[in-house]
Parts: structure tokens; sequence; C-alpha cells
């Protein structure tokens, strides 16, 4: 991460399989096209905003559509943990999310996870 | 102690080897060995592959030094050589894809407040003056990474309070309280744990506060050692608080519980600091509650496993299982143990792909909170009549 610098960029974590949707073709987005998204850690999540990235965004399809069938579940629990992280370290746990299907990409004033 | 002073002490080594005959790392046959170590040291460190590999596998446990006749803390050492190693941009390989570092080296950096204290209740009585600060650690983060099945960092945290309570004290909890910088410094990381131990050592003066209590060995040892000789010497008492409770004990006063625990002692707890009969004392004063020792305790117990999560492989695992034996072998039913990371290292063996029946793994904190009935919230003094908040714990 250390060879490209990532500050200010909002990056998306794309499962090869999912469909073209609306958020993978967002112009600003530098999307990396991963074969499973399940195995994407919530290290490297995390570490994309320690580096300065703006949003990161996980984008496979439906749980119910999965390839490799947990592979959305799987990511559901990365996930989970660093939008936690992010709150006890006091900044916006919308700034990793989970996009499952055709939602929209834009950042919802979303419920926090709770604690 | 500079790098020339560290590798000057390595020149009373008399090469006996008692360090490598104890090493647990050594003993797995993956190649470390402390002798080794500083030997190479001295000879080759800047271009030696072999020491690099060999200088992230160890556990900094202290058992070498527990038995070396010259008196080196070869730990020292190790902590030089990473810092040196780090400088250059070499590292150890992270467990947990490298998470933990990371949500510490943010702690570092970050301006924002935190939200670390969400856990609290109305039920645990806190101040925001006093004597007796109460430092929780990261136990809030690693409840939110680790879902063991009993694991509940957060809830170790409450019981923490709750005995303090118990005898008396009402903490202060700093709100926007730091990681102690132990894992970021033993992967020679100098930089952010500068930057941690400086926030930490700023919110901590302007409280006024006598004496900093700790439920983490990790973070007593890095205060107590590692910020004194570093940032000058600290005008607070710094103490476990299985040291604070044995004081206490009177007050404290334990409910019966029937049944036969073992002792684990942390490395930093025991070899690092000394604290040794603190935990035992507490435990023999549970009533019912039998101890009994494993065959590895106190100066020669053996380590969890783990130290600043990485490396995590099979050294770590055949330790861990090792220890489980032995715990097993007393025929206790519970190994308590009094550092969160022990806690979760130990879980995590048990809950393998492998898994294996032992003992239940639980934390000496939580096991005197059970033994008093204060695993849900503490009676509230009557002078204290607070407006009921209803289901507020679970906000």
């Amino acid at each position: 991460m250390s060879a490209h610098s990532v500050v200010g960029t909002d990056i998306a974590f794309r499962c090869n399989w999912a469909r073209e949707t609306e958020p993978a073709r967002h112009p600003e987005l530098e999307v990396v096209r991963v074969a499973c998204i399940g195995r994407i850690p919530a290290g490297l999540l995390l570490q994309a905003i320690e580096h300065g990235a703006g949003q990161v965004l996980v984008l496979g399809c439906p749980e119910n559509e999965c390839r490799h069938q947990n592979g959305v579940r799987l990511a559901q629990v990365q996930v989970r943990i660093v939008r936690d992280l992010l709150h006890l370290l006091g900044l916006d746990p919308d700034r990793v999310r989970l996009v499952a299907g055709d939602e929209s990409p834009t950042p919802r004033p979303a419920a926090h996870p709770g604690v | 102690m500079n790098m020339d002073q560290v590798l000057a002490e390595t020149l009373l080594c008399q090469e006996c080897g008692r360090c490598t005959g104890v090493c647990p790392v050594a003993r797995s046959g993956l190649g470390f060995s402390p002798r080794k170590v500083i030997r190479q040291a001295g000879e080759s460190r800047t271009q030696s592959p072999e020491l690099d590999r060999a200088l992230f596998t160890c556990l900094g446990c202290d058992r070498c030094a527990a038995v070396c006749p010259s008196g080196l803390t070869i730990s020292d050492l190790i902590i030089r050589l990473r810092q040196e190693a780090y400088q250059q941009g070499r590292t150890a390989t992270l467990a947990h894809g490298g998470l933990l570092q990371s949500f510490m080296r943010m702690m570092a950096t970050t301006p924002d407040r935190q939200h670390r204290l969400d856990w609290l209740d109305p039920s645990l009585r806190v101040s925001t003056s006093g004597d007796t600060i109460l430092f929780v650690g990261c136990a809030p983060y690693f409840d939110r990474v680790f879902d063991f099945p009993g694991l509940r960092p957060v809830e170790t945290a409450r019981n923490a309070v709750r005995l303090l309570n118990r005898v008396g004290i009402e903490p202060i909890l700093l709100d926007d309280e730091r990681c102690c910088g132990h894992d970021l410094l033993w992967l020679g990381d100098t930089g952010n744990f500068r930057l941690l131990a400086e926030r930490n050592l700023a919110q901590i003066a302007v409280t006024g506060a006598k004496r900093l209590v700790f439920s983490c060995p990790e973070c007593l040892r890095t205060f107590k050692l590692d910020y004194q000789s570093r940032f000058g010497k600290s005008s607070l008492e710094l103490l476990h608080i299985s040291e604070l409770l044995a004081r206490e004990l009177s007050q404290l006063d334990p409910g019966a519980m029937p049944g036969r625990v073992t002792f684990h002692d942390p490395c930093r707890l025991g070899r690092h600091l000394g604290i040794y009969d603190p935990p035992r004392e507490l435990l023999r004063a549970v009533p019912e509650l039998e101890l009994v020792e494993m065959k590895h305790s106190r100066e020669q117990a053996t380590c969890c496993g783990g130290t600043a999560w990485v490396e995590c492989g099979t050294a770590v695992k055949c330790l861990q299982n090792e220890r489980l034996a032995e715990a097993e072998a007393t025929g206790a039913e519970r190994l308590v143990t009094a550092c969160p990371k022990c806690d979760i290292h130990l879980r995590c063996a048990l809950s393998g792909t492998d898994a294996r029946t032992g003992p239940e793994i639980v934390n000496m904190i939580n096991l005197l909170a059970e033994s008093l009935g204060l695993t849900g919230p503490e009676p509230l003094p009557e002078s204290a009549v607070l407006a009921d908040k209803g289901g507020s714990q679970d906000a």
C-alpha cells in the first residue's frame, strides 16, 4: 500500500463475479477486483482508512447469489468489525461499507452499529 | 540504553546456552536460539536474513533472563534489534491481517476523540476526580475483534470497576485513553509508541491522581519499565489490580465458590514485574476454591504464546497446547489468568479446528466478580439515589 498513495481516494474491493452495478462505475472510485470479497480481512480495510482513503466499499452480490456461497456473509463479519473499530476510534463508521447488489454507494446517515 | 550499550552488555554472555535450553521457541526446532541471536547481533546483524527471521519469533517471555548467569535481559536486545529492523523497513508477519497494529497506530495519530467508554453503565461508580485512575487498556477494541465463546473483554472492564467499587474506590476512567503502545514498541515502532505515551501521560497528568491501577499486565509493564526509562520517573503509584485488591482483602470478602483452579502467570506480570503472589492470595481467599499449581509456574511459567500479535505459527500453537495440557493434568476445571491477551490466546487454542477439551479459561477479575455475585449491576449505596435509566446498559 505504501507504493501507491490512497490519500483521499475512495476504494472499492469488488467481487470478480458481481454484476457491473452502479457503485462500481463511480468515476472517482478506485476499484480492486478480487476473487472473493470474503477473503478481504478487516485488517486490510482498516489499513486503507489508516493510509488515508476516504471511503472503502466492499462490493458483492446479494447474499443469496454468492458464487462462493458464503463470501458475502464472511465479508459482513469483517466489515462489521471495522465499522465498530472506526466508531471506537471516533471516526465515521460509514467510511467502510458493504454494498451487496444494486444499492446506492452514497453514504447513508446510517444508524451506528452500536456497541 | 542505545544499541552500543545493549551490545556492550552482550559481551557478558558466557555462551553457556541456558537461555536456549529454556527458550520455548527454541524448543520448537524452527531455528530460533537466544544464544545465537546474541552472537549474530555482535557480528553481522545488518545482513543476516537468518537473524531477521529469528528476531520476530521471540515472545519476549524472559524465561531466558530468569536463568542467565550474567543477568542479561535478552529481550532488551531483541527490542533494540527490532527497532533497527523496523527503521530499515523490515517487520514481522502480522497476525489478524495487521488489524490490531493498525488501530493501535491510528490511536497514536488520529486527532478524533474516541468513543471508548460506551460500555459503562449507571451501576458502575466512576469519578472525574480522585486518587485512583483505572487504565482500561484495549479491552473495548478486543471486544469488537474477538468472538471466542465466553470472551467479553468489556465485561472484564466492568468487573474491574465493580471490584474497585467493592473496596470503596470510585476510579477515574480516561475517556480518551490510548493504547499503552506495548505491542508497537515490541515491534520496533518507536515513533508511534512515543506518540501514544505522550498522549496518555498528558491526560493522566491533568487528573492529579496519585495512583494508576491496571487490569492488563502489559500496560503495567509498559508504564512501569518502558515509560519510566524513556520519559522520566512517574510520581504515581503504578500497580496491578491484583496488588490493590490483595491489600483490601478484608473489604473484598469473596463468597464461596467450590471447585479447583490453576493460575497461569502472564510473562509481563510475573517475570517482567515480579508479581506472583497477589493473584494467588486473591484466589486462595475465595472459600472452597482450591488453587493447584501447574508443572511450570511462577518464574518457570510458560508463555501463552502470543506477543504483539505477530508470528502466530507452529511454535506458538505447540506452546499453547502444552500449556493447556499442563493445566488439564492438574485436574483443574478452570485456568485462571490475569492478562486479557493470555485469555484470548488460550481460548483461541481451545477453539481451533482441531478443538480439544480443556479447562475453561477465565480472567481472574471475572472469577472474583463471580465469587462476589457481581456479575450483574452492583447495588448502589443508599445515599446515591439515581434515576432508573432503564435499558441503557444495552444502548
